[in-house]
C-alpha cells in the first residue's frame, strides 16, 4: 500500500507547525521549518559506531532526509551488542556503507550518503557543505581535527564574525553507564580545544613500574605489550594486532607467566584484551541516550524551535539517573577558536626540542607529534618533522640546537602542524623579557658587542 | 514459569562464569564483550534468563525493547492490540510504508527479533485493558513489565496492583513533545553489587587486625633504609607510623584517628618532617661519600606524597557502618526472615548473618573488603600487603558463611540456595548495600483513600507540589508530572490526546485545564494555575519526537537491566526529562 505523503510526519507537523509559549522568541510556527528539515538541511555524522548508528536512525526518523556519514572502520562481531544496524552477515563490511543501506531501505525518502574513509581524506569544501556536524566518535584526536576544521571555516569581516560561516558541532561521548553531550557554536561558545581538560586523562603506567616494580595485573600485561613483544618477536616483525586471537593469547600467556613470578593475581584473557586494545566498555542504552540528546539538539538548532543546550551535559546512571548541564567556558586564547596569536615564551638559548616538549606536554595544546617549519629570508625551512621518516632523519639534528643557532629570533613565526589539527597554526617566538631571564641578558649583551 | 525473583536463586551457570582463556573466545563472549566488562558473566547470565513484557509497541516501546534485545534478554512479549498506522513513521521497528494496517505487535516483534538471534519473542494482539480483564495472572510470568505511553488511569491502577502484588518491577515510560517521564514501581529490590563510582578505601588503619598490625609494625625507623628502599615503602605503612606517633604525642587511645582539619594537619606535618630528614640524610651521604656515583636531583618520595594526600581519605573510623547498611540491619525483614515469610529471603538471610557477624564475630567492623588501591611500592611490599587484606577478607567471608549456616539451621532451612561465591560477593559489598522500595503507582490515585499507603503517598506528593517553585527560568520540572497526570485524566475521559486534531487545540486547552484542576484537587494541593504549560502540552497533541522517545527508552532499558542483573542502583522513583532546558530531575514519593 503506498504511503500517502500528506499523512507523513504528523508528529513533526504538530511540534513544528503549532506555536507554543516556550518556543524560541523568533520562531514562527508553520510549514517552513519542516520543509527545511525535509528538503534543505544537510547533516554530517562523523563516526558510525554505537553513537553513529543511533544518530543516523534518530535523525532520519526526525525528518532529516539528507545525511552524510563518515567512518573508516569495518564491522566486528563485538559491535553487535549495540550497533543495531549491523548483523552477523555484515561482519567485515564497511560500517558507513552498511548503515546507509539499511536506513535508505527502511525509511522512505531518506538519502544517506556513506563515506568509507578517514576524516582527513575529505577537504574544506566537503565540510563546508553541512548545516550541522554531529560527532559520534571515541577518538579525541578525530574530535579535535573536526573541531579545528569547523573553526578554520569561520570568516571574520573587520573582526566581526560572519554568522553564515558558522557550522555548529554537536558532540557525544559514552563509556559504560556514563556519557556526555555538548553543543559547540564555533567562535561563540567553548570548543573542543577550549576544554581539553574535560577529557579523562589517559592511563599510562610509568615504564619503571612496568619494568621493575609491577603490582597490578595491568603492569604485567603492559610489560609484555611494550617490552617483550619487540624483544621476542613471536610472530616475526609485525605489530600487535588486537583482533588477532593468537597475538592476544601469546600476550596473555606471557603476562600470566610474569604475574606468577611476582605473585600477582588477576591476569585474565579478558583483561589482557582490554588493556592491549584499550577497550572502552559499552552498552546499547547509554549510546541511545547520548545520541538522543545530540539529535534533539540538532533538531533545535536547525529548526530554531527551542533554545539549544548551553552547552555541556554529563550523564551517569550507575546510581539512579543523573544529569548535569552547565556552560563550559571559552578559553580566550584558544588555539582553535580564538584569533589571538599564540606566543612561544622560550629563550633563544632553548633547544628546539623544548618547543616540541611544550606543544606536547602543555595541556592547552596537547599535541601528538608536532612538525615545525618557518620562513627564513623568504624561504620555507623545515625545522623538524616526525611524520615523514626521511625528513625526520635529516632534521633530527636540529632538536639539540638552540633557537639562536637555528637563526630564529624574537618575533619569528613558527608554523606548527599536528594530527590534532587540519591546518597549521602559527606561533610567534617571544623570548621572555631581558630582566626576567639571565640567559637572555647575556644573549643581548653578546649581540650588542 | 519460574521467576528469577529471589536475589540469588540460580545455582551454577551452564557456561561457567569463570571462563578459562581457551573457551573465552567463543562467539557469545565476543559479541557481548563490551557489556560483559560492565555487569560480568553473572549479570549476563541473568539477562539471558530474563523475560520482559512490553505494553505498546510505539516508538518509545520498541526502542526500549531494542536496547534489551541487543543486550541479549532471554525473551520478550509484546502486548499491543493496535494496527500499524501512518503515525508509526517515527517508529524504526514498524514501517507504515510496508506494513500499514497489520498488527503492530506482530510487525514490531518480528523486526526486533532480527536484531539478535539469541533472543526469542512473542506477541499478544490484544489491548492491555482486555488482558487485564481476561488473564491478569499472565503478568506474573515476567522478570520486568514495561509500559510505553499507557495513559488510561484504570489500566494503570490495575497494572500497578498486579505487579505490586507479585513484586515484579514495573516501568512506565512516556514521551510527549519535548518532555519525557519514567515512573518505576517495585515493592522491594535489594542491590548487593551497586558498583559505586567513588568509594573510600577500607584499610583498617585505626583498627588493624593482627596480621596487618604485625606487618605495619615490622618496618624499622624510615631513616635507616637506603635511598631506594625508603622510596618504596607503601604509603599505608607511612600513614600508620605517623598515626601512632601522633597518638603517642597526644596521649590518645590506639583507635583514635584525627577528625578535625587541625589534627589531620598535625599528621601531615609529621610526614613532611620525616621527608625533609630523609632528604637531608641523602644529601649528606652524597657529600660524604665521593666514591658513590652521584645521582642528580632530590630523591623522589612519591610514596610520602601519596601518604600526605591520603590522610583525609584513609584515616576513617572502620567501625562506622554506612547509613544504608545500618538501615538494612535494623529493617523489620531481618526479624521476619526467621518466620520464613519475606520477599528476597536469601538477601535477608545474608543481612541477618551479617548482623550476627557484627554482634559476635567482629569488633563492630563490617567484613574486610580485601581490595587495595595501587600505590608507589615495590612488588614484594605491595603483594604482601595485598595478600594480608585478601586473606583477611577470605577469613571474614568464611566467618560470615558460618554465621549464615547457623541462621539457616535455626530456621531449619537448607543452605543450598546460597553459594560460597555469593557470600564472598556479599562480603565485598557490605559497605554499599542498597534497598529500593518505591511507593505503588496506584497509591498516587488515591483509589482507596482509607489505606495507609495512599495517605502517605498523597501527603508526600502534596508537600512536594506545595513547596515547589513553578515560576521563572528555574521553574521546578515537577510541573510536568502534574501535566502528565492531567493528560492521563484527559485520555481516560476522551480516549485521545489533547490537541490531537488541529481544529480542536483551542477547546482541548480549556478541557485540559479543568483536568489539571481536578488533579490538583484530588491531590489536595493548594490552588495552582499553569496555563502556559497546559497550552504547551496541548499543542504537542500527543506527538512523539523520536529523539525524546529514544532518550526515555535508553533510560528505561537501563533501569530494566538494573532490575534484571540485580546490579547498580535503580531510579527511585520518577524521572522527568525536559529537553527544552536539556535537563532531567528526579523525585520520590
Ligand atoms: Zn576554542
Amino acid at each position: 500500500m503506498p504511503l500517502d505523503v500528506c499523512n507523513r510526519w504528523t508528529h513533526l507537523r504538530k511540534i513544528l507547525g503549532r506555536n507554543g509559549p516556550f518556543c524560541q522568541s523568533d520562531y514562527e510556527a508553520g510549514s517552513e521549518a519542516l520543509k527545511f528539515v525535509l528538503e534543505e538541511c544537510k547533516i554530517l555524522i562523523v563516526g558510525c559506531g554505537g553513537l553513529g548508528c543511533e544518530l543516523l536512525k534518530d535523525l532520519a526518523l526526525m525528518g532529516f532526509m539528507n545525511i552524510s556519514i563518515i567512518d573508516m572502520d569495518t564491522i566486528d562481531l563485538s559491535n553487535l551488542n549495540r550497533q543495531f544496524l549491523f548483523r552477523e552477515k555484515d561482519i567485515g563490511c564497511s560500517k558507513s556503507e552498511t548503515a546507509a543501506k539499511v536506513i535508505n531501505e527502511r525509511i522512505p525518502g531518506v538519502k544517506v550518503k556513506p563515506y568509507f574513509c578517514k576524516i582527513q581524506d575529505l577537504d574544506t569544501d566537503f565540510y563546508r557543505n553541512f548545516h550541522v556536524i554531529v560527532l559520534g566518535l571515541d577518538s579525541i584526536v578525530a574530535r579535535r581535527w573536526i573541531n579545528g576544521m569547523v573553526c578554520s571555516l569561520l570568516n571574520y569581516d573587520d573582526g566581526i564574525l560572519d554568522q553564515s560561516s558558522i557550522i555548529p558541532l554537536v558532540d557525544g561521548g559514552s563509556e559504560g553507564f556514563k556519557g556526555n553531550a555538548r553543543v559547540i557554536i564555533p567562535g561563540m561558545t567553548a570548543c573542543i580545544e577550549c576544554t581539553l581538560d574535560l577529557f579523562p586523562p589517559q592511563i599510562n603506567y610509568p615504564l619503571c613500574t612496568i619494568a621493575n616494580t609491577p603490582r597490578l595485573p595491568e603492569h604485567c600485561i603492559e610489560y609484555v605489550r611494550v617490552l617483550l613483544w619487540n624483544r621476542e618477536k613471536p610472530f616475526g616483525d609485525v605489530a600487535i594486532d588486537g583482533d588477532d586471537a593468537s597475538h592476544i593469547q601469546w600476550i596473555y600467556e606471557k603476562s600470566a607467566e610474569r604475574a606468577s613470578q611476582f605473585n600477582i593475581n588477576g591476569v585474565t584473557y579478558r583483561l589482557t584484551q582490554g588493556v592491549v586494545k584499550r577497550i572502552i566498555p559499552a552498552v546499547a542504552s547509554t549510546n541511545a541516550i547520548i545520541a538522543a540528546v545530540c539529535s534533539t539538539e540538532v533538531f533545535k538548532i536547525t529548526t530554531s524551535c527551542c533554545t539549544a543546550m548551553n552547552n555541556y551535559m554529563v550523564f551517569n546512571d550507575v546510581d539512579s539517573i543523573y544529569t548535569y548541564t552547565y556552560e563550559a567556558e571559552r578559553n580566550p586564547n584558544c588555539l582553535a577558536c580564538s584569533r589571538v596569536p599564540q606566543e612561544l615564551n622560550l629563550s633563544l638559548e632553548s633547544q628546539l626540542q623544548e618547543i616540541i616538549d611544550l606543544l606536547v606536554n602543555d595541556e592547552k595544546y596537547a599535541m601528538k607529534s608536532p612538525g615545525l617549519t618557518t620562513m627564513i629570508n623568504g624561504k620555507n625551512r623545515t625545522l623538524y618533522m616526525q611524520s615523514v621518516a626521511s625528513i625526520e632523519e635529516k632534521t633530527r639534528v636540529n632538536l639539540k640546537k638552540s633557537l639562536r643557532e637555528l637563526n630564529l629570533s624574537s618575533g619569528q613565526e613558527i608554523i606548527v602542524a599536528d594530527v590534532t589539527r587540519p591546518n597549521t597554526s602559527i606561533f610567534v617566538l617571544k623570548p621572555p623579557s631581558a630582566s626576567n631571564d639571565p640567559q637572555s641578558v647575556s644573549a643581548s649583551s653578546s649581540s650588542s658587542s | 514459569m519460574n521467576r528469577l525473583g529471589d536475589l540469588i536463586s540460580y545455582q551454577k551457570s551452564p557456561k561457567s562464569p569463570s571462563s578459562p582463556a581457551n573457551n573465552y573466545e567463543n562467539e557469545k563472549n565476543r559479541k557481548y564483550d563490551r557489556q560483559l566488562r560492565i555487569w560480568g558473566d553473572t549479570g549476563q547470565y541473568l539477562i539471558e534468563g530474563s523475560s520482559v513484557c512490553l505494553i505498546n509497541a510505539n516508538a518509545t516501546g520498541t526502542e526500549i525493547l531494542k536496547n534489551l534485545v541487543l543486550a541479549g534478554i532471554g525473551s520478550f512479549t509484546i502486548i499491543d492490540g493496535s494496527k500499524v498506522s501512518t503515525e508509526d513513521d517515527n517508529n524504526f521497528f514498524c514501517d507504515p510504508s510496508t506494513s500499514l494496517g497489520k498488527s503492530r505487535a506482530s510487525v514490531s516483534s518480528q523486526m526486533l527479533l532480527e536484531l539478535n538471534p539469541d533472543v526469542s519473542g512473542d506477541y499478544i494482539e490484544e489491548s492491555v485493558e482486555t488482558l487485564l480483564e481476561s488473564n491478569p495472572s499472565l503478568f506474573k510470568n515476567f522478570t520486568t513489565v514495561i509500559a510505553a505511553n499507557v495513559h488510561n488511569e484504570k489500566t494503570l491502577i490495575k497494572l500497578s496492583e498486579i505487579t505490586w502484588e507479585y513484586n515484579i518491577p514495573l516501568i512506565l515510560a512516556y514521551s510527549i513533545g519535548f518532555v519525557g517521564l519514567i515512573r518505576i514501581q517495585v515493592r522491594e529490590h535489594p542491590v548487593i553489587e551497586a558498583h559505586p563510582d567513588n568509594t573510600l578505601e577500607d584499610l583498617r588503619l585505626d583498627r588493624p587486625f593482627k596480621e596487618l598490625k604485625e606487618y605495619l609494625e615490622s618496618f624499622k625507623d624510615f631513616e635507616t633504609y637506603s635511598r631506594s628502599e625508603v622510596a618504596q615503602i607503601p604509603f599505608v605503612v607511612i600513614i600508620y607510623k605517623f598515626l601512632k606517633e601522633w597518638q603517642k604525642a597526644g596521649g590518645k587511645s590506639p583507635n583514635c584517628i584525627p577528625t578535625t582539619f587541625k589534627e589531620k594537619e598535625e599528621i601531615r606535618k609529621l610526614i613532611r618532617e620525616c621527608m625533609a630528614k630523609i632528604r637531608n640524610n641523602v644529601r649528606k651521604k652524597i657529600e660524604a661519600d665521593t666514591t658513590e656515583i652521584v645521582i642528580e636531583g632530590e630523591i623522589e618520595l612519591d610514596n610520602f606524597e601519596e601518604a600526605i594526600r591520603s590522610v583525609n581519605t584513609v584515616l576513617l573510623p572502620s567501625n562506622k557502618i554506612p547509613s544504608d547498611t545500618l538501615y538494612l540491619l535494623n529493617d523489620i525483614s531481618v526479624e521476619k526472615v526467621m518466620e520464613g515469610m519475606v520477599e528476597n529471603s536469601n538477601f535477608w538471610l545474608l543481612v541477618r548473618a551479617l548482623k550476627l557477624f557484627l554482634n559476635e564475630k567482629s569488633d563492630g567492623c563490617l567484613p574486610v573488603r580485601g581490595s587495595l588501591p595501587d600505590m608507589t611500592a615495590d612488588t614484594t611490599n605491595y603483594v604482601k600487603l595485598q595478600q594480608i587484606y585478601q586473606t583477611k577478607a577470605k577469613e571474614d567471608a568464611e566467618t560470615l558463611y558460618s554465621c549464615l549456616t547457623s541462621v539457616c539451621s535455626s530456621l531449619g532451612k537448607s543452605m543450598d540456595t546460597i553459594s560460597e561465591e555469593q557470600v564472598k560477593t556479599f562480603c565485598r559489598n557490605t559497605h554499599f548495600l542498597k534497598i529500593i522500595r518505591t511507593s505503588p503507582i496506584w497509591s498516587e490515585y488515591g483509589s482507596n483513600q482509607d489505606d495507609k499507603i495512599s495517605i502517605k503517598t498523597a501527603t508526600k506528593l502534596r508537600e512536594l507540589v506545595n513547596c515547589a517553585d513553578f515560576d521563572g527560568d528555574e521553574s521546578d520540572d515537577l510541573i510536568f508530572y502534574l501535566m502528565f497526570r492531567s493528560i492521563s485524566r484527559f485520555f481516560t475521559l476522551y480516549n485521545r490526546y489533547p490537541g490531537y486534531c488541529d481544529d480542536l487545540v483551542e477547546s482541548d486547552i480549556s478541557t485540559l485545564k479543568s483536568c489539571f484542576k481536578d488533579i490538583i484537587n484530588d491531590l489536595g494541593c493548594a490552588n495552582l494555575s499553569k496555563d502556559d504549560f497546559i497550552h504547551e502540552m496541548s499543542r504537542y497533541g500527543g506527538a512523539e519526537l523520536h529523539s525524546i522517545s529514544a532518550f526515555i527508552s535508553g533510560c528505561a532499558a537501563q533501569e530494566a537491566v538494573k532490575f534484571i542483573t540485580k546490579q547498580f542502583v535503580p531510579l527511585n522513583s520518577i524521572l522527568i526529562y525536559n529537553s527544552m532546558s536539556s535537563r532531567t530531575s528526579t523525585y520520590q514519593w
